[in-house]
């Protein structure tokens, strides 16, 4: 190693803080319980498994009762140890003031079917459809755990959120009325080396954890172990532009659970820090569904007005040219007080007279209103081509984690 | 017979959680940038690792393994942590000291975040958890030769990076 090299060593040596906890085996052991409830596949992973679960009996069926909150914290609720400035995964899932729905469904109570699926260059998807049967509202929420089955019983997976195919719409609670739908998708990996293993049956353990429901599916994997990727339970099926190509859910499903557009006049907006380097001004504009229902937003802001004054008076509307971002526009299911975000980007790369952006106004495909922002910390600065329009990029709306 | 040695493979991968549990949540730090994600890494990883064990804790470094089941977790949950830790061209001026532990690790924190996660990865898996380049080719996924050129733009980066001003020596070689 050089100097530098050593240095850098030096700095990852002393300045890595020390774990809040230990890793410990009963953690483990807690997430382990759904695996531990697997009626004995003729596989030797969950055999040697056996006499470990069995000696923590007494704690497993403790850990059975404690199981249902493990597994909702464990997406990032918000409750990060103290001193963490990293990414809360679920921003808002229910606004203040809204009680939380009921309870979290139990296993007995849902039922689920394949409603679509997808496949890509190395991904194949499967769009899990879950509906509550029960007579009483309850909840999923976040990401569900599966387990995964083939030909000759249980797969050795790892589970991941997130899938390439699908937007991971982020861990919110859905309130499921009796006979609704929420659904979530399940992506496996075809691009590793070696054979390829068909997931014949998934065992899907909801938001509380104890118990699963069986998904008869056909997802072809490779790898070991098998990498799932999956994305949060949302709110009936999947919007179809959001999915990249055919999805065969059945059409009664979907219609049941349409959703309108958002009014513009019942969401919230707000604008992040003005991100600045090299003559680029990039900001994430936020906004966030104040309704009392779902509601969905999508493509790219529209007619885009940009003034100097916060009074967004006539006299200071600047002379603006809207570019849309590359990038596919896609609908977004808004659960209440859930979010979506665009980038807002302009340039001070130009010779033109400099001018502060205060406030924007603009509108969303298919909502009625507009919406209208004040950019907070004094603005935006922008310079465009002497005598020519400043020129905006807009990204698509996407679900904001 | 067959009873005690799954036995003793379960005492033994528990002593190797033990053994290894600092090591492993501080890479993941590394790696994640916050303890929540960190912890959820490592967890998974072990998860993923513990059915091996007996085909694993055959092998010279045992670790390697999970770190490659580690690097591979956080890529896949990349799009997820992208939502929240966005990395910026130019950092914030507030970082510009690094003398204090805690500014110290913040600067740390904020320079790896500028990093792509190979970069980042192989900085953390190289440097922190000290493996051969051989092994971190292994447990990242790429060639021996890749992993040098990831370091050495990192390197790069880091040595430029505002939030570690003055950490390393102006105008030293790479």
């Amino acid at each position: 190693m050089n100097e530098n090299e050593m240095r850098l060593a030096q700095l990852l040596r002393t300045a890595t803080p020390e774990p809040p906890s230990e890793v410990s085996l009963d953690t483990l052991r807690v997430h382990d319980v759904p695996l531990a409830l697997v009626e004995s596949p003729d596989r030797s992973p969950v055999r040697r498994r056996a006499p470990f679960i069995a000696a923590a009996a007494v704690a497993a069926t403790v850990a059975a009762a404690v199981v249902g909150i493990a597994v909702a914290n464990h997406h990032g609720t918000p409750n990060a140890p103290a001193g963490s400035n990293g990414p809360l995964p679920s921003a808002v899932s229910s606004p203040s003031g809204v009680a939380p729905a009921t309870i979290a469904c139990p296993s007995s109570q849902l039922s689920g079917s394949v409603i679509g699926h997808d496949s890509g260059s190395s991904h194949n998807l499967a769009v899990i459809g879950v509906r509550n049967t029960g007579a009483t509202s309850c909840f999923v929420q976040g990401y569900a755990d599966v387990v995964p089955f083939g030909a000759s019983g249980l797969i050795t997976a790892t589970q991941a959120d997130g899938t390439s195919l699908l937007a991971d719409p982020g861990s919110h609670q859905i309130t499921l009325a009796p006979g609704a739908l929420a659904s979530f998708g399940v992506e496996a990996t075809t691009g590793f080396d070696g054979p390829t293993t068909t997931i014949t049956l998934l065992k899907i353990y909801p938001s509380d954890g104890t118990d699963s429901f069986p998904v008869d599916v056909e997802l072809s994997s490779s790898g070991t172990p098998v990498q799932l990727g999956l994305t949060a339970f949302q709110l009936g099926a999947p919007p179809a532009s959001s999915s990249t190509a055919s999805s065969t859910a059945p059409s009664s499903p979907a219609a049941s659970v349409q959703t309108a557009a958002c009014d513009a006049n019942e969401l919230s907006v707000a604008a992040g820090r003005v991100d600045s380097g090299a003559g680029q001004r990039n900001v994430t504009i936020t906004i966030t569904n104040s309704s009392g229902a779902p509601c969905t937003v999508g493509g790219f802001p529209q007619n885009l007005i940009a003034n100097s004054s916060s009074a967004g008076d006539s006299g200071s509307q600047l002379s603006i040219t809207t570019t849309n971002s590359t990038g596919s526009p896609a609908t977004v299911v808004l659960a209440k007080g859930a979010s979506a975000s665009f980038v807002f980007h302009t340039t001070t790369g130009y010779d033109g007279a400099q001018v502060t952006i205060a406030l924007l106004r603009f509108g969303l495909a298919g909502s009625p209103g507009q919406i209208t922002l004040l950019i907070p910390n004094g603005g935006i600065a922008a310079n465009g081509p002497s005598g020519q329009p400043i020129p905006v990029t807009v990204s698509a709306l996407q679900a904001a984690g | 017979v067959e009873l005690m040695n799954e036995l003793s493979d379960d005492d033994e991968f528990g002593d190797f959680v033990r053994r290894n549990s600092r090591e492993l949540q501080r890479s993941a730090w590394l790696m994640c940038g916050d303890w929540h994600a960190a912890q959820d890494l490592v967890q998974t990883a072990l998860l993923a690792t513990w059915p091996h064990w007996s085909d694993i804790r055959r092998q010279d470094a045992p670790q390697v393994y999970v770190y490659r089941v580690m690097v591979n977790k956080q890529v896949h949950a990349q799009r997820r942590r992208w939502r929240g830790e966005k990395p910026t061209a130019v950092l914030p001026d507030e970082a510009a000291t690094a003398s204090e532990p805690t500014e110290l690790r913040d600067g740390l924190r904020r320079a790896l975040s500028t990093l792509p996660d190979k970069q980042r990865n192989v900085v953390v898996l190289r440097y922190f958890v000290d493996l051969s380049e051989a092994d971190t080719a292994a447990a990242v996924g790429c060639s021996v030769g890749a992993v040098k050129s990831h370091a050495s733009r990192a390197m790069h980066t880091l040595r430029q990076s505002r939030a570690l001003a003055g950490y390393f020596q102006e105008g030293a070689r790479l």
